[in-house]
């Protein structure tokens, strides 16, 4: 066996992969989707996904969203695209207008996208329509009906899934701002 | 009587002493020792069942392995460090089955594809690269404290070093770091990459965590990494480059993975090669047996 390196050799290499990593870092700064990103506001708030809380699901109640915005993003995509029911057929009782929305999610896993469609006001379906983050999709792929059931994005975090989850949560959660309708009276 | 006990109590302390102070004995150390910090953090808890499942499973094959061989020990460290790392990269969220077969097929893959007595695969990454293509297994890394606060790394990093200063494998893992970071570099400046997996991504936690976890615990496997430094180094670019290009053109869980298990097959071409075949032969015969 060669003999051992000597340390101050180690501490070297040690500090010159230090720097690689430091100029590395500041370099992708700028393009990094992570560094970029913000989570949907909660009642009213944004927060940064930095700290990897369950920022979506530490909302006690889906009608927060009622006036909030998602935040801009250099990831997101949220769009509305209509299914072909006309919107002016909601009433103020409904907490969302009838249509087919999307929405995206994204952290420093990937991103994830949803489309959501709304029937009578209330949430009819939840597809997963891209899932690009480093698990399988197969993870969160309970959340869709979990949704529906709850009426909220609102969802419980998938054990060993965490950020697939909040990725998921954000997406439906965009996909639903589009979908507020504007004269709705709790 | 008593100078007898005396003596075998010495006996049994000494070889305690040497079990800990070999390299295997110091990586199951520091493992379970992330294994512990890592389980800090609520949701990867149930993760310590996965790691008891695996390191059990790894143990019993292992120990019928050896009584159907009729070795001498029984016990498998080597085994032991297997179903630990197996145990620290699999989701928590893991059924106990599946742990049970990727175990089993990272620990025969040992006694299977092998040249001579040494095994072409790092146990665990084959088990673990197997099972993401036939189950699409879930990864969380949670060993490497991606989950806990970033200083948390610091655990990683003073065990890492800890272990690799033990086994001497310090220019390999240089070089895999080094080829890894400049790599992400170049593909930022170049802007190439994946949409969804960008280099910025592959330097920040917590993917930048398992990258150190593997280069610390299973890219320094003795049996299955080569031991002259020249070679090390080389050992580390080839990972480092197969894992970023993979990284870059496809993403997801495997491009590590895939990295280490092509310099394993480097590896094994070298040593075939070092024993006077010629390179064509040396790796159709490794091939051949992967096959």
């Amino acid at each position: 066996m060669a003999p051992k390196l000597g340390n101050k050799f180690v501490a070297l290499c040690t500090v010159a992969l230090g720097a690689m990593y430091t100029t590395g870092y500041v370099i992708t700064e700028n393009h990094d989707p992570v560094s970029a990103h913000t989570v949907p506001a909660q009642s009213g708030q944004s927060a940064s996904t930095d700290d990897g809380g369950a920022k979506p699901q530490t909302t006690t109640d889906s009608s927060g969203n009622t006036g909030a915005s998602a935040s801009g993003s250099t990831t997101k995509t949220a769009s509305t695209s209509t299914s072909g029911q006309s919107q002016s057929q909601s009433t103020s009782k409904q907490k969302y207008l009838d249509g087919t929305y999307t929405g995206s999610g994204a952290n420093d896993i990937g991103t994830v996208s949803v489309a959501v469609t709304i029937k009578s006001g209330k949430i009819s379906g939840v597809q997963i329509t891209q899932c690009d983050t480093h698990y399988p999709e197969d993870y969160i792929a309970g959340l869709p009906q979990e949704v529906v059931a709850l009426q909220s994005y609102n969802v419980n975090i998938v054990t060993g899934a965490t950020k697939s989850t909040e990725d998921f949560a954000e997406a439906v959660y965009e996909a639903l701002s589009q979908a507020q309708n504007p004269h709705y009276v709790a | 009587m008593n100078n007898q006990e005396n003596q075998q109590r010495t006996l049994k302390q000494a070889h305690r002493q040497t079990f800990w102070n070999t390299p295997k004995g110091y990586v199951i150390i520091t493992l379970v020792v992330l294994m512990i910090v890592g389980a800090v953090k609520a949701a990867d808890r149930s993760g310590v069942i996965t790691v008891i499942i695996s390191v059990a499973t790894a143990l019993v094959i292992d120990s019928a392995v050896a009584i159907a061989r009729r070795y001498k020990r029984y016990f498998s460290d080597g085994g032991a460090v297997t179903g630990l790392i197996l145990g620290l990269v699999l989701s928590s969220a893991t059924p106990w089955y599946i742990t049970i077969i990727v175990t089993a097929i990272g620990v025969l893959s040992k006694h299977v594809l092998k040249i001579g007595r040494k095994p072409i695969f790092n146990p665990a990454g084959f088990g673990l690269l197997v099972a993401l293509f036939l189950f699409k297994t879930g990864q969380s890394w949670w060993g490497d404290l991606a989950d806990l606060p970033i200083w948390c790394i610091v655990f990683v990093l003073v065990a890492g070093y800890l272990v690799v200063q033990r086994v001497n494998k310090f220019p390999q893992v240089f070089a895999f770091l080094g080829g890894y970071f400049v790599l992400l570099i170049v593909a930022a400046l170049l802007h190439v990459g994946h949409a969804a997996y960008s280099p910025g991504d592959a330097l920040r936690d917590p993917i930048v965590n398992s990258a150190l976890f593997m280069a610390f615990f299973m890219l320094t496997d003795p049996p299955t990494s080569p031991a002259k430094y020249k070679d090390q180094v080389w050992f580390g670019l080839i990972v480092a480059v197969v894992s970023i290009l993979v990284y870059i053109l496809f993403g997801g869980l495997s491009y590590l993975l895939i990295g280490l298990a092509v310099g394993n097959v480097w590896k094994a071409w070298t040593t075939r090669r070092a024993k006077g075949k010629p390179a064509r032969r040396a790796l159709s015969d490794v091939l051949e047996i992967v096959n």
